[in-house]
C-alpha cells in the first residue's frame, strides 16, 4: 500500500515533469493517430514506474559504489579519473533514465474496439498495433516476482506473425486475468485460421 | 486417426543404397583415423612408392586396410541396422486427410506424424552425389519451419517423384474435405485444377531461364556494387601511390574488409548462378513447381493457395532492359532464401503476367497513393518509387531507389496491422504502416505516409484484412464485386494457359 502510494504521487509529480522534456501532452494530428481520442484508453498500473526504475537504481548504485570507491580508496591519478569518469557516466544515465521513464511508462496503453485490441506506446519512437482478436493464437500472461510483488503482469498477444509486438506491460494482476479471459472468448467467437 | 503400425503391405522404405550414403562420411573419417594411426609409417611420400613397387612391409599396409575395413563394415553395419528399422506409410481415412507415418531410430526410436493437409510444399532434391546414381531426397516443408519439415533421405528417383504426387494428392484432397476449395468439384471444368494424375506428367512447362541470359543478369545486377567497391580499392591504391604508405597502412583497415566483402558477395552470386541454373517453372495442377539447379538440383512444388506474398524486383541496371524478377514468400521457408525465387530473371511484361495469373493482380495498374511531402525530406532519394495500391483482395507496395520492388500481400493473411513513428518523422508528420505476415513472409510497409493519410489507410487496411480474413490468400470475398480488375485477364491469358489460381474456379461457383 505504501508502494501504491508512492507510486502514484511519483508518478504525477513526474508526468508534469515529463511534458516538458518529451512534449506528449501537446495534441497533434500525430497524437489523433497514435491516441484516437473516439476511443475509451485503458492506462498501465502506474506500478510499472517502479518495476522500471528499480531496474536503473542498480546500476545507479553500482555508480555510486564507483565513485566513493575511486574518490576515497584509490590512488594514482590516471585510476581516480578513469575510475570517477565511469562512475559519473553510469549515474547520468540511471539519472536520465529515471526521469524519461515516467513518460514512456505513461505512454502504454489499450483499447479494446469491437473486433480489434489497440496497443499503443512509445514517446519518441512511437507505435500502435491492431491485433484483430480472430488473429490470436496465445495470450500470455506473465509476471517476474518483482511484478508479482507489486501486483502487475504482461499481457501478449501472440499471432501467427512474429512481427506482432502487442505486449501489454503493467496491467494490474486482477484487471490482466480478466482481460485475458474478455480476450480468449472474443478469439473463439472470431477465429480464423492461419 | 490411426497411430498404430499400418498393415505391413503399406509400409515403405528408404531405397537400399541409403546406408552405403548414409555412412561414407562415416567410412571416410575410419579411413582417416586408420591412416592417422599408422601416420608414422605413412608421413613420408615414399612410402607409398614402396607399396607400388611391393617393397613397403606388407604387415602395415594390411593393418591400415584392416582398420579401414573393420571400420568401413561397422559404419555399413549401423547404417544398415537403422535402415531397416526406418519406415514410412501414408494412412488415409478417406474423408479426412492423410497422414504420413514416420518411424526410424535405432536406438532413441523416433516416430512421426505429419498430417498432409499442413505440408506448405514438397521438393525433390538432388545433391549432386546422390544425382549421380539416381537417387533423391523428398523434403516435406511445413508451415512451423525448418524444425518440422520432413526429409526422406534417400529414394530412387521415380519412386521420389511418385511419392511427391501421392502426397500432392493428399494435400489437394484436403483442400476439398475442409470446404476451402470445394468448388472445383462441381464446377463442371472438365480438368479440376484439384486432382493431379500421377507422373507429374500433367506439368507444363511455362518458363525458363537460359544459363547465359541468368549470368548476363547477375552480372547485371552485381555491377553497380561491384563497381563502387573496386572503385574504393582504386581510391586506396591512389593515395598510397601520391603520399606514400601512411595513407596506405591506414588504408589497409579499409582494403581488408573491402576485399573481403567482395569476395562474398562473388561467392555469393556464383551460388545463386549454380542453383538457379536450368530454371524451369511449372504449372502443375496443385500449383507451380520449380526445377533448377546445375550440380544439385531442386524440385519445389508450391501450392498456389499457399503463397503469401509476391514480389517483382528490378534492380537498377534491368531496367532499361525490361527485366525483372519474380519472388514469392511461403509461410514456413524462411530459411531458405533461394527457394523463393519464382522467376531469377525474366522481362518485364512476362513477371507482371505471372504475378497476375497467380493473384489476379496487376501490378502496374493504377490508383497508386503517393506518400506526402515529408518523404521527400526525409528519404530525398527514394521517395519517388513509394507507393501503395489497395486491391481487392490485397495491397501493393511499391518501394526502393536502386532496386525497385513492388511487394504483394493478400488482405486474407495479414495478422495486424501496425503504425510506427520515429521522431524524425514525428517532425516531419509522416508515419510507416505495416501489415504483420505470418512467419517466413516479409513485413507489408508503406514508408512515410502522411499522418492524416495514415490513419485512414491503416483503418481501411485494417477492415479489408477483417473482411478477408475468413476467405483463403487469393479469394475475393463473397461481398466484394471483382469486376475492376477483371477485363485485363483476357488479355493475359491464352487460351492453354489455365489460371493458376485456384480462385478462379471458386469463384465461378459464388
Amino acid at each position: 500500500m505504501i508502494w501504491h502510494a508512492a507510486t502514484l504521487s511519483g508518478f504525477r509529480e513526474w508526468r508534469v515533469l515529463a511534458r516538458g522534456y518529451c512534449g506528449g501532452v501537446r495534441e497533434t494530428a500525430a497524437d489523433r493517430l497514435f491516441v484516437d481520442p473516439s476511443l475509451t484508453w485503458e492506462r498501465v498500473s502506474p506500478a510499472l514506474l517502479i518495476e522500471r526504475r528499480l531496474v536503473v537504481v542498480g546500476p545507479a548504485l553500482v555508480g555510486l559504489v564507483l565513485l566513493v570507491w575511486g574518490l576515497v580508496g584509490l590512488e594514482g591519478t590516471g585510476a581516480v579519473v578513469v575510475t570517477t569518469l565511469g562512475a559519473v557516466t553510469l549515474i547520468a544515465s540511471a539519472l536520465m533514465w529515471f526521469v524519461v521513464i515516467p513518460s514512456m511508462v505513461s505512454s502504454w496503453r489499450y483499447a479494446e474496439r469491437e473486433q480489434d485490441l489497440l496497443v499503443t506506446r512509445g514517446r519518441m519512437f512511437r507505435q500502435l498495433t491492431v491485433v484483430p482478436y480472430g488473429r490470436m493464437q496465445v495470450i500470455e500472461v506473465s509476471a517476474n516476482p518483482v511484478s508479482r510483488r507489486l501486483g502487475i503482469a504482461t499481457l501478449t498477444l501472440v499471432t501467427a506473425s512474429a512481427a506482432t509486438d502487442a505486449r501489454i506491460p503493467g496491467v494490474p494482476a486482477d484487471v490482466a486475468q480478466e482481460l485475458r479471459d474478455r480476450l480468449a472468448a472474443k478469439g473463439e467467437a472470431a477465429a480464423a485460421g492461419l | 486417426m490411426t497411430t498404430s503400425v499400418p498393415p505391413a503391405a503399406q509400409l515403405r522404405r528408404l531405397h537400399p543404397l541409403t546406408p552405403i550414403f548414409r555412412s561414407w562420411r562415416l567410412i571416410g573419417a575410419g579411413a582417416a583415423i586408420g591412416v592417422g594411426a599408422f601416420r608414422d609409417n605413412l608421413d613420408q611420400l615414399s612410402f607409398f612408392w614402396d607399396v607400388l613397387r611391393g617393397e613397403a612391409e606388407l604387415s602395415v599396409l594390411i593393418k591400415v586396410a584392416l582398420v579401414v575395413l573393420a571400420v568401413a563394415l561397422v559404419a555399413v553395419l549401423g547404417a544398415w541396422l537403422s535402415w531397416r528399422v526406418t519406415w514410412f506409410a501414408i494412412v488415409a481415412e478417406p474423408p479426412g486427410p492423410g497422414t504420413l507415418l514416420l518411424h526410424r531410430g535405432l536406438v532413441v526410436r523416433q516416430r512421426s506424424q505429419v498430417r498432409l493437409s499442413r505440408v506448405q510444399s514438397v521438393d525433390v532434391n538432388q545433391p549432386l552425389v546422390a544425382r549421380l546414381v539416381g537417387l533423391a531426397v523428398v523434403r516435406l516443408e511445413m508451415a512451423a519451419g525448418d524444425d518440422a519439415s520432413v526429409s526422406l533421405a534417400y529414394l530412387g528417383a521415380k519412386d521420389a517423384w511418385a511419392l511427391r504426387e501421392e502426397i500432392l494428392r493428399h494435400t489437394s484432397a484436403t483442400g476439398s474435405a475442409t470446404g476451402l476449395a470445394s468448388g472445383s468439384a462441381s464446377d463442371g471444368d472438365e480438368t479440376s485444377p484439384l486432382l493431379p494424375q500421377a507422373g507429374g506428367r500433367d506439368d507444363v512447362l511455362v518458363a525458363e531461364v537460359s544459363t547465359s541470359h541468368l549470368v548476363k543478369a547477375s552480372l547485371l545486377a552485381g555491377a553497380p556494387a561491384l563497381l563502387i567497391t573496386l572503385g574504393w580499392l582504386v581510391g586506396l591504391a591512389v593515395v598510397a601511390a601520391v603520399w606514400g604508405s601512411g595513407p596506405f597502412v591506414a588504408g589497409l583497415a579499409g582494403i581488408v574488409p573491402v576485399t573481403y566483402a567482395i569476395v562474398v558477395a562473388l561467392r555469393q552470386q556464383v551460388a545463386a548462378v549454380l542453383t538457379d541454373a536450368n530454371f524451369r517453372l511449372y504449372r502443375t495442377p496443385a500449383g507451380i513447381r520449380i526445377s533448377a539447379g546445375l550440380t544439385s538440383t531442386i524440385n519445389r512444388t508450391i501450392d498456389t493457395d499457399r503463397i503469401q506474398g509476391i514480389r517483382i524486383e528490378e534492380p537498377l541496371l534491368w531496367r532499361r532492359l525490361r527485366w525483372a524478377r519474380v519472388e514469392v514468400d511461403v509461410a514456413g521457408a524462411a530459411d531458405e532464401a533461394k527457394a523463393a525465387s519464382l522467376m531469377p530473371v525474366t522481362t518485364r511484361s512476362q513477371a507482371l503476367t505471372l504475378v497476375h495469373e497467380l493473384t489476379g493482380v496487376d501490378l502496374d495498374a493504377g490508383g497508386a497513393r503517393l506518400p506526402g511531402a515529408g518523404a521527400r525530406r526525409l528519404d530525398p532519394l527514394g521517395w519517388r518509387h513509394l507507393a501503395v495500391v489497395l486491391h481487392d483482395h490485397g495491397a501493393v507496395t511499391a518501394y526502393g531507389r536502386w532496386r525497385q520492388t513492388r511487394f504483394f500481400v493478400p488482405y486474407a493473411r495479414a495478422q495486424s496491422v501496425s503504425v510506427q513513428q520515429g521522431w524524425l518523422q514525428r517532425r516531419l508528420n509522416v508515419a510507416t504502416l505495416h501489415l504483420d505476415m505470418p512467419k517466413g513472409v516479409s513485413r507489408w510497409a508503406a514508408h512515410h505516409r502522411d499522418v492524416a493519410e495514415a490513419g485512414e489507410l491503416g483503418d481501411e487496411l485494417a477492415e479489408r484484412a477483417r473482411r478477408h480474413r475468413s476467405t483463403r490468400s487469393f479469394a475475393p470475398p463473397p461481398a466484394v464485386a471483382e469486376s475492376g480488375s477483371e477485363p485485363a485477364d483476357a488479355a493475359h491469358l491464352s487460351e492453354s494457359r489455365r489460371p493458376l489460381a485456384r480462385w478462379e474456379s471458386d469463384r465461378s461457383e459464388r
